[in-house]
């Protein structure tokens, strides 16, 4: 995939000083990404088309979102078959950035298939400590509700089984346009990985259901989707990466800066931070790399290279922070 | 903290008003005095801190038992023990103390976890330092996290937020701390929970879970499936598994479980499948970094069984206080003062508490007042003065009360009280119960405090001069233990030694006593002759303690051992009860409330008779529920019970129906009284009125008893009972089935008129 999450905050121009010129223009954050509120909110082409430049090729989502690419390069199947695409890798690791991208791509390729596609984000509407069923009727009533608001029921049959998801499922695709697709985003499923098995083995025609676990998947729930599902489902895996994929990502961010306006990170820092065999997710490296130029980029005294000493230093400040809380 | 009281010059006592320790005494007031007990125990203590200290493997666990009488200071040394390691480790220690209740170990665990859900930071941190433990581990491979990693292990920072700052991979940290939790506590559903709990939204579902609650379908859903007080090896299990938690790492953990022989009184009559579980407990607390002490009487000792006792591996017996050692608390609580104190009267006042540490407290306390408020040094006759007010509150009117319960409930009813065998008050004995011939029987003394020469030479009177006049078997009460000088010549005058009454255990111990003194007499008179109109009175004390234990037995939950015998326990009852004549009516405390059916032709009264002992066969419940309303040992295990299995509601309807079949069978009598005595008031014999009267009472009885559901009654038996509960029912059905056409023949034949 690509490296998926990223900051907005300093993303545009940084401001100038009062009265324009008492201090020299601050650079803005190469870390940044415009349109997002916090540092490591994952990148989404579905509000932001130009997320789609942020995203790089770290660990192997790339490899992923080409499988994902792969797998609906014909979509015509969708009209007779639902289907599930599954995102599993750690907490952090980019799951719901290459969702984001995942779907957005998907769209324009069912729009290129003559057919109309619709992403309905549903990923809020269930929590953690929520029972399977609860969590299941809560997103049944969320997706009737969303496709109510965008009139894009032809009847409202199911509409009226909002609070029946078996049954509205099942006559989902007699109320939508013969030519309408609805991608939808399910809420993350965390260790409730057999709810997983639900909406791959009931997902109706013209529905592709995207879901994320931080979760392993256990060996007999895959086999009851591989088993059960219409289209076996579409498996995509993220996972944490060493200091080379981390070196990608951050000279990545660094270049979309001018030469010599920031100090770019010395060829051994992030090798000295990610050692021993630890992996590091693309949100810790984010929020890392954001905290560090978001200190380095107001400093007028700034350092040649940033080095695993101002990375220390950065966690050490960091630390004080977090013991000064309650 | 101890409570003291000011005298009227406004200088303060110094010895506390209430001798009774709590766990929670603390602070400068509190004196501890240091026998041998005292040394031995903190000697064990200090072992144990040293090798949680120097986190020693195997780990440092240790269960201490803390053994002595009521009074002897038993929660004052578990107090002192946990204030002793605290102030040895700087305050670092947590502790937990818990008053083990009369009951099953589902509700000693209930106790523990209520008391641990009070303090969820103690399962929480212990949590977070383990996950602490963890993340520094990872983070320290990295010299710019080093420093993350040593504010994590000294919890200066919280794991779950540096986790989440840096955003670090929360999931495969979580998936460790399972695992090492799975490793600590040897129990993936308590690692499952455990984990959870540094989650966000589970608290509140793994800690209802933790308190005994079956799990919610959020922890279902994650492989938590059994509830931990489903059973007491579950619940056992689960105090194991908080022992190698919260004993774990460097700080050291103390439990206090008091007043444990109240429960392995009550899990004696049970299963050993629970004591097993115990055992397995007390191995896993040995095993963990956890100090456990068991306190409890001397019984909970003598009466654990062997293999359970050995896994407690120190034993620590309360023992008296010497004048020396009373003569330093009270140099200590004084300033070093001995006024108004002597050596000599200090060793009068151990003399009559026999230096149990209660006593001597009270006494000094109220001595030392007494002599402020009289200006004088204490003196021999304060002393025997102050003794006898305080054992005079003790409650003579509580201990006759027990004595009278007691004896009607082991069928000793005829006793008599304030019996006079002369004409003397010497020969007075407070309850009298004629057994056997020539007036003979057993007697009960009852006596005040046996303070001086005075004293012990009434109770020797009283004794012989009973003896002089009959063939007895006497027993002498006393609220207070005797100066253990004076036992030899209590023991010679009343032959056996004296029963000194304590509140938790009196019931029974007198119980005990008494059929012992029963039997004795009887073994002196030949079973033959005169005697056997004994026999029935014997035999129904026998049978009612049959019937009570056995019911008890089975209600408590201690099958297994009890069904081997249990059929051959039936049949004796069966037995007996078949021998049942009319007049000796049914089991105790239910005369009165019946029917009076003397007045019946004998072979109704027995047809009555026997329907009574039917229905009082099929639902103990009357009987469990008197005895829950005792204030003794076998009221407590009643209570027990009772809260155990009377909420369901299958016992519930089985109880109403079986309340129904009896309220049924004395209608029917009181019916039948009333017709019988109408007809015998008038010449000429049976109408056909009366006829049919008698027909229309016994076609009512058949109605109604057709209407009651008896399959509900077997299905308590069968719920509570073995394979004889369907036997007892069956016969209880044979006896009732064609209760009414029996009573009707009978009572037609006794009226000399054919029932045509």
């Amino acid at each position: 995939m690509t490296g998926g999450v990223a900051p907005a905050g300093a993303g545009g121009p940084a401001p100038a000083g009062p009265a324009g010129g008492l201090h020299p223009a601050r650079p803005p954050n190469p870390f940044a990404v415009p349109g997002l509120r916090r540092d490591v909110d994952p990148l989404n082409p579905l509000r932001h088309r130009d997320h789609v430049n942020f995203y790089v090729p770290v660990d192997h989502t790339e490899e992923s979102f080409e499988q994902c690419q792969e797998e609906f390069g014909d979509p015509s199947y969708l009209h007779h078959e639902g289907r599930l695409v599954l995102v599993t890798g750690g907490r952090g690791c980019g799951k719901t950035a290459l969702t984001n991208r995942c779907a957005y791509w998907l769209r324009g390729q069912l729009g290129k298939a003559g057919l109309t596609a619709e992403v309905l984000d549903l990923t809020r509407e269930a929590r953690d400590n929520e029972a399977i069923p609860q969590r299941r009727g809560n997103v049944c009533r969320a997706l009737l509700d969303k496709l109510f608001e965008l009139q894009l029921l032809t009847t409202d049959l199911a509409y009226e089984m909002r609070d029946s998801p078996d049954d509205a499922y099942r006559n989902l695709p007699g109320c939508l346009d013969a030519q309408q697709v609805l991608i939808v985003l399910l809420p993350p499923s965390a260790d409730l990985t057999e709810e997983l098995v639900y909406y791959g083995t009931r997902a109706p025609r013209r529905v592709v259901f995207f879901a994320e676990t931080a979760y392993a998947l256990p060996a007999e729930h895959r086999q009851a989707l591989d088993r059960d599902s219409p289209v076996p489902p579409v498996y995509l895996q993220v996972g944490g990466f060493d200091h080379r994929h981390a070196d990608r990502f951050a000279q990545h961010r660094l270049d979309r800066l001018p030469a010599g306006t920031l100090p770019r990170l010395a060829p051994t820092a992030l090798e000295d931070f990610i050692d021993n065999g630890r992996l590091a997710t693309i949100r810790e490296m984010q929020r890392l790399l954001y905290g560090l130029y978001e200190e380095l980029r107001v400093q007028d005294d700034r350092p040649d290279e940033v080095t695993w000493e101002h990375i220390s230093r950065h966690f050490i400040r960091r630390l004080r922070d977090l013991e000064g809380q309650p | 903290m101890d409570a003291f009281d000011r005298d009227l010059g406004g200088e303060v006592n110094p010895y506390p008003s209430s001798a009774v320790a709590q766990i929670a005494d603390a602070g400068s007031t509190v004196l501890t005095i240091p026998t041998a007990a005292v040394r031995r125990a903190t000697a064990v203590m200090d072992t144990y801190l040293a090798a949680v200290q120097a986190r020693r493997q195997p780990a440092p666990g240790r269960v201490l038992a803390v053994v002595g009488d009521y009074g002897t200071g038993k929660t004052h040394l578990a107090a002192y023990l946990i204030r002793h390691a605290t102030e040895q480790s700087a305050g670092s220690v947590q502790s937990l103390h818990l008053n083990a209740p009369p009951d099953t170990f589902v509700s000693l665990y209930r106790a523990f976890a209520d008391k641990l859900a009070d303090r969820r930071e103690l399962v929480h941190e212990r949590v977070r330092g383990l996950y602490a433990d963890i993340l520094a581990t990872k983070l320290r491979m990295s010299r710019a996290t080093a420093p993350l990693a040593d504010s994590l292990l000294a919890g200066s920072i919280d794991p779950v937020q540096v986790v989440d700052t840096f955003g670090l991979q929360e999931n495969q940290f979580l998936g460790r701390l399972r695992d090492r939790l799975r490793d600590v506590t040897d129990n993936a559903e308590f690692a499952q929970a455990l984990t959870l709990l540094l989650r966000g939204g589970f608290e509140d579902a793994v800690w209802e879970w933790f308190t005994g609650r079956p799990p919610s379908e959020v922890l279902r859903e994650r492989g938590i499936t059994g509830t931990i007080t489903g059973s007491e090896a579950t619940a056992l299990q689960a105090m194991g598994v908080f022992a190698l938690l919260l004993g774990h790492g460097p700080r050291p953990f103390v439990l206090v479980i008091d007043e444990l022989d109240q429960l392995l009184t009550a899990a004696g009559r049970r299963e050993d499948e629970a004591l097993d579980a115990f055992k397995e407990m007390l191995r896993v607390f040995a095993a963990s970094s956890t100090f456990l002490i068991l306190a409890g009487l001397p019984d909970l000792l003598t009466t654990m069984r062997r293999d359970v006792r050995d896994r407690i591996g120190e034993h620590v017996r309360m023992s008296s206080l010497t004048v020396r050692e009373v003569h330093d608390y009270v140099l200590a609580r004084q300033g070093g003062q001995l006024e108004p104190f002597t050596e000599q009267t200090l060793g009068y006042v151990v003399e009559l508490t026999n230096g149990v540490p209660r006593g001597v407290i009270s006494l000094c306390h109220r001595l030392w007042r007494r002599s402020k408020d009289q200006g004088g040094a204490v003196t021999h006759p304060m002393v025997r003065q102050v003794a006898r007010e305080i054992y005079d509150a003790g409650g003579a009117q509580n201990v006759r009360a027990e004595i009278r319960q007691v004896l009607v409930a082991v069928g000793y009813e005829t006793y008599v009280p304030e019996y006079f065998l002369d004409d003397t008050h010497g020969g007075r004995v407070d309850y009298w119960v004629p057994i056997g011939r020539d007036d003979a029987g057993c007697g009960i003394l009852l006596a005040g405090p046996l303070l001086e020469e005075d004293d012990v030479a009434a109770v020797e009177h009283r004794a012989r001069s009973v003896r002089a006049h009959r063939d007895c078997e006497l027993l002498l009460v006393v609220l207070e233990p005797p100066p253990e000088r004076f036992l030899p010549r209590i023991r010679d005058a009343v032959g056996r030694e004296p029963l000194h009454y304590s509140p938790r255990s009196f019931a029974d111990q007198l119980a005990v006593e008494f059929k012992a003194m029963a039997v004795r007499l009887e073994e002196r008179y030949p079973l033959e002759g005169p005697l056997a109109s004994v026999a029935p009175h014997l035999s129904r004390l026998d049978r009612r303690q049959s019937a009570t234990q056995h019911m008890l037995s089975l209600l408590t939950g201690s099958l297994e051992d009890l069904r081997a015998h249990n059929d051959q326990q039936l049949a004796a009852i069966h037995r007996e009860l078949r021998e049942v004549q009319r007049g000796v009516g049914p089991p105790a405390g239910d005369g009165a409330r019946r029917v009076e059916l003397t007045a019946l032709p004998a072979g109704v009264t027995e047809l009555f008779d026997r329907a009574f002992t039917a229905v009082d066969l099929l639902t103990p419940a009357g009987e469990l529920l008197r005895r829950a309303f005792q204030d003794d040992t076998g009221g407590r295990g009643a209570r027990q019970t009772v809260r155990a299995r009377v909420r369901t509601p299958e016992i519930q309807s089985a109880a109403g129906v079986a309340g129904l079949l009896d309220a049924l069978v004395d209608a029917f009598g009181r019916a039948v009284v009333e017709w019988y005595r109408s007809v015998g008031q008038r010449a000429g014999g049976l109408t056909p009125r009366d006829r049919e009267r008698l027909a229309t009472m016994c076609g009512i009885f058949d109605a109604v008893y057709e209407y009651l559901p008896l399959y509900q009654v077997r299905s308590l038996r069968e719920l509570v009972g073995p394979a004889g509960a369907a036997r007892q029912h069956q016969e209880a059905e044979d006896v009732l089935g064609d209760f009414s056409a029996r009573v009707h023949r009978e009572l037609l034949a006794a009226l000399g008129t054919d029932q045509r």
